[in-house]
């Protein structure tokens, strides 16, 4: 089932939730809606669902307009961050719950229970309480609850926030083997950037209320449409420069930036990636100076942490293992830092 | 590493659709709640007051004041009561201690013995007394030869009020310290302290809400006590009537005016103490929490 | 714990047990002592007559019906504090704890005025035939106002536990209303109405004060088993007093127990 999103508009009390999104998930697709807290990215969710109701806008499934019907009615499948267990239920009984109430056959029930505790590999353990299962195991039948009902779309709020990491590294792996193995359309809700790469298809990357990108993984990673995704994927380093003639300048780098032709010399904020810089000995062309503060090789990368002579602002290096080899840093000593790619953007679209 | 709770803008005073229950259901619940609480609670309180009011302020203030025996119950009231919260706060801040600090066999038994006076019947606590100091009693013979009396006067009454009153200030105190912690006044004797100056500078501090909460609802308690100090009492006019018995006595001597203005007193003392424990529980959470937000990692002050 | 850490182990505990020995214990003690001196065949002539039969079905029935009404009551008013906003709900919240800390005696008092023909509710109710004075369900309202907060409070702090997303979970998987409610709510909060059940059952098996002010206490119809007691050590009968007396401590003691039981299901449950 394909899900569309259509000028959807949240309000709670003064707080603006979601500002006119718009959003379509195709069939099968595998989307992280991404964001920071009070992105509006649990509450675009809930709307899917039909737990919040919009105050304007319009949710379609498979073109069908579901706005005004309940959630009850809507047979999606929704997993909570806190997996929302019935505690006094044991496992089996949780995930036969929706087949309960649906007044499913009996032999059914049990067939159907069984298969899905199979799924998820919780065989043998029908009769634990949820207080007798490991949090891994208790998002784990959540998924199964969930599945149960045979819904055609999958929810997860925060499905992995809270598990420990290694666990929640596993799930990951699993829930994307499980979703290509049953195709479902599923969107989950995360605020962990690695996390959305690492299982998602698509990622739409929200602020305030808003959808700031939508895209591939690597899209989002590779163009970040402005500075809030750039900043919110991962360190960067940003310094103010200018832009005039189609070019941008910073310090003593000059780089092409076709998107301002102009001849009036404006703002403009210049984001590198730390891992998009490198270091060298002997000036070079388009390089800034600067002074070695601390090194921390521990690690894939060796972390360079540095002052601009010239600007005395902080610069952030990552650099391969072999290259920190190579070069030998001392702290204290000022070398040339070159940026192998900048982004630069115009202030209208500051954070 | 904490998992981050996310901002729900659901438990922030916005409760989801799928929660709420529709309007009329909603109406109709609350209203026949207040209508129980109303009925139950409400109209016998205001009762109270409009009977002991209704033949004026005057014949009300002479009705407290003027009347010698009732004069007597207030003031012996005015001393059973808080002999036996003073006595069983001191048993409760140490019965708590050992409970609360220690681990023992027989512990869990001690826990179930101290709620005993909640199950039993306050008229058989009385009996009980009178077993042992009554003229009958196992102790009888041997008090009267020495010409002490326990039954049928103050200290009799005082023993009554203590057994029916005293699981109070521990049960308050309890769960109060177990929330707490002992790492605090383990901290103390590390430093140097000892008891004593462990128990007024960090026990006491620590639990003072709490023990002032056991020891108004415990006081509550103690000036309202009907049938224990009924049993020891003996009911002698001018010795051993409280004001709870006074009411009884008036009441049975048809005199509703004066029966319910004693009883108005003690309803203003009930409904000073439930303004009180709002106050209290209110200070008393915000201790804990203030505890539990000191046991998180700095960053989020 | 810290039993070598922190000071006042000896002390404490041996205080504590003192004080429980003297107050609690030594009675209780002297009661059986007093109780084991008479027969059996004295104890039961005591015990089992066909007044005290009466009084004890009385006192195990009203306790029953009160406790019931308390359960019904306070599972609604529970249900209304913790999902619904009104005005003065607050106040509303404090006021259950109302019987916690009035004197029985005025209790008695006010019950026993208030539903008589010229009461002010009385006067409603008796002429379409209810007696809410000196009448079995004079003793069955007051011990439900007694048992009331008992309910109440064993119950709201469990539903207030039970949070939104297990109903949205129950709603989302295609339950009703209704059958959330029975099917999710009830059974996580049933321990706890258990427990408010037991503890206003209990309460109402030995309240005195506020009974003997509303039931009229005549023999064979509305005399519960304390006030028997009473009369029996008014006419100086102290055995069959004790005796009766035994027989309410051990029904006491076994509800303690129950209860022990029952909060310990809670809060297993709980988690």
């Amino acid at each position: 089932m394909s899900i569309r999103i259509d000028g959807v508009t949240k309000q709670f009390g003064n707080f603006r939730a979601l500002d006119n999104v718009s959003l379509n998930v195709p069939q099968g697709s595998l989307l992280a809606l991404l964001g920071p807290s009070g992105s509006g990215k649990t509450t675009l969710l809930r709307i899917i669902a039909g737990l919040e109701t919009a105050d304007s806008g319009n949710v379609f499934y498979d073109e069908q307009d579901v706005t005004s019907r309940s959630a009850r009615d809507r047979n999606v499948g929704f997993v909570f961050q806190h997996y929302a267990l019935f505690r006094h239920m044991n496992v089996f009984e949780n995930v036969a719950f929706g087949l309960r109430v649906r007044k499913t056959p009996k032999a059914e029930v049990n067939r159907r229970v069984e298969e899905l505790i199979g799924l998820v590999r919780l065989s043998g353990m029908e009769r634990r309480l949820p207080s007798q299962l490991s949090g891994g195991q208790r998002q784990r039948v959540a998924l199964a609850r969930a599945l149960a009902i045979r819904p055609q779309v999958l929810l997860l709020d925060e499905p992995f926030g809270a598990l420990d990491a290694k666990v929640r590294q596993e799930l990951r792996q699993w829930l994307r083997r499980l979703h290509d193995e049953i195709g479902m359309t599923t969107v989950f809700v995360t605020h962990d950037q690695e996390e959305a790469f690492e299982v998602a298809d698509e990622v739409v990357v929200m602020n305030k209320g808003r959808i700031e990108q939508l895209g591939s993984p690597r899209e989002v990673f590779e163009h970040p449409a402005n500075p809030f995704v750039m900043d919110f994927l991962g360190h960067v380093n940003v310094f103010s420069g200018r832009v005039q003639n189609g070019k941008a300048h910073w310090g003593g780098v000059e780089v092409a930036y076709p998107d301002y032709p102009h001849g009036e010399s404006r703002d403009a904020a210049v984001y590198v990636r730390p891992h998009e810089l490198d270091i060298e000995r002997l000036e070079v062309e388009g390089s800034i100076r600067i002074e070695v503060k601390r090194v921390n090789p521990a690690g894939a990368v060796a972390k360079v942490y540095g002052v601009s002579v010239d600007f005395g602002s902080d610069v952030h290096v990552e650099l391969t293992a072999d290259r920190y080899a190579e070069l030998d840093l001392r702290e204290g000593e000022v070398v040339y830092v070159a940026p192998r790619r900048v982004r630069v953007f115009l202030p209208e679209y500051s954070i | 590493m904490q998992p981050s709770k996310q901002l729900k803008p659901a438990a922030h005073g916005f409760r989801a659709a799928a929660r709420r229950d529709p309007a009329w259901v909603r109406w109709l619940l609350t209203s026949l709640a207040v209508a129980v609480v109303g009925v139950l609670i409400v109209i016998p309180v205001t009762h109270v007051f409009y009977q002991a009011l209704k033949p004026g302020w005057a014949t009300y203030w002479n009705n407290l004041t003027a009347d010698a025996d009732t004069r007597h119950a207030i003031m012996l009231t005015l001393i059973v009561a808080p002999s036996a919260v003073v006595a069983n706060v001191l048993f409760g801040v140490v019965a708590a201690w050992a409970i609360a600090r220690f681990r023992f066999p027989g512990r869990t038994l001690l826990v179930s013995l101290i709620d005993l006076p909640f199950a039993v019947s306050p008229v058989v606590a009385g009996l009980m007394l009178l077993l042992i100091f009554g003229m009958q009693g196992v102790l009888g013979p041997w008090l009267r030869e020495h010409n002490i009396q326990i039954v049928f006067a103050l200290p009799g009454l005082i023993l009554a009020t203590m057994f029916v009153t005293m699981p109070f200030v521990v049960r308050e105190l309890l769960p109060v310290m177990e929330a707490i912690g002992d790492e605090e006044e383990v901290a103390a004797v590390s430093l140097g302290a000892n008891a004593w100056q462990m128990f007024w500078r960090v026990t006491l501090p620590n639990i003072k809400w709490g023990l002032l909460y056991g020891v108004i609802l415990c006081n509550a308690r103690a000036m309202g006590e009907f049938g224990a100090v009924y049993v020891v009492s003996g009911r002698i006019e001018r010795q051993t009537y409280t004001m709870p018995l006074r009411v009884e006595k008036l009441f049975q001597d048809y005199d509703n005016p004066a029966s319910f203005a004693v009883a108005s007193v003690l309803t203003f003392l009930a409904l000073v103490t439930l303004l009180v424990k709002v106050v209290l529980e209110r200070k008393t959470q915000g201790e804990l929490a203030e505890v539990a937000a000191l046991r998180q990692p700095g960053e989020q002050v | 714990m810290s039993r070598r850490i922190l000071p006042g182990f000896k002390f404490s505990l041996g205080f504590t047990i003192t004080y429980l020995a003297l107050l609690l214990l030594l009675p209780m003690a002297a009661c059986l002592y007093k109780a084991s001196a008479l027969s059996s065949s004295q104890f039961l002539g005591a015990v089992w007559t066909p007044r005290t039969q009466a009084a004890y079905r009385f006192t195990l029935e009203v306790s029953l019906w009160s406790a019931s009404a308390s359960v019904l009551l306070g599972l609604l008013v529970a249900w209304v504090l913790v999902r619904y906003e009104f005005p003065l709900k607050r106040v509303f919240d404090s006021l259950i704890d109302l019987p916690f800390a009035l004197p029985t005696a005025v209790a008695g008092l006010v019950y026993s005025s208030l539903y008589v023909k010229q009461g002010w509710l009385g006067q409603y109710l008796v002429p379409i035939g209810i007696e809410g004075a000196y009448s079995k369900f004079a003793v069955v309202l007051v011990l439900t106002f007694l048992g009331l907060p008992f309910v109440v409070r064993a119950i709201q702090p469990v539903l207030e536990t039970i949070d939104a997303d297990t109903e949205e979970a129950a709603f989302l998987l295609g339950a009703s209303r209704l059958q959330t409610f029975f099917r999710v709510i009830f059974p996580a909060i049933l321990p706890a109405t258990v427990t408010g059940f037991a503890l206003s059952f209990a309460r109402s098996l030995g309240e005195y004060g506020s009974v003997v002010f509303v039931s009229g206490n005549m023999p064979f119809k509305t005399e519960i088993a304390p006030v028997l007691i009473v009369s029996r050590l008014e006419e100086f009968a102290y055995a069959e007093a004790t005796a009766i007396a035994v027989v309410l401590l051990g029904l006491s003691l076994a509800m303690l127990l129950v209860i022990n039981q029952l909060e310990r299901w809670s809060t297993s449950r709980a988690t």
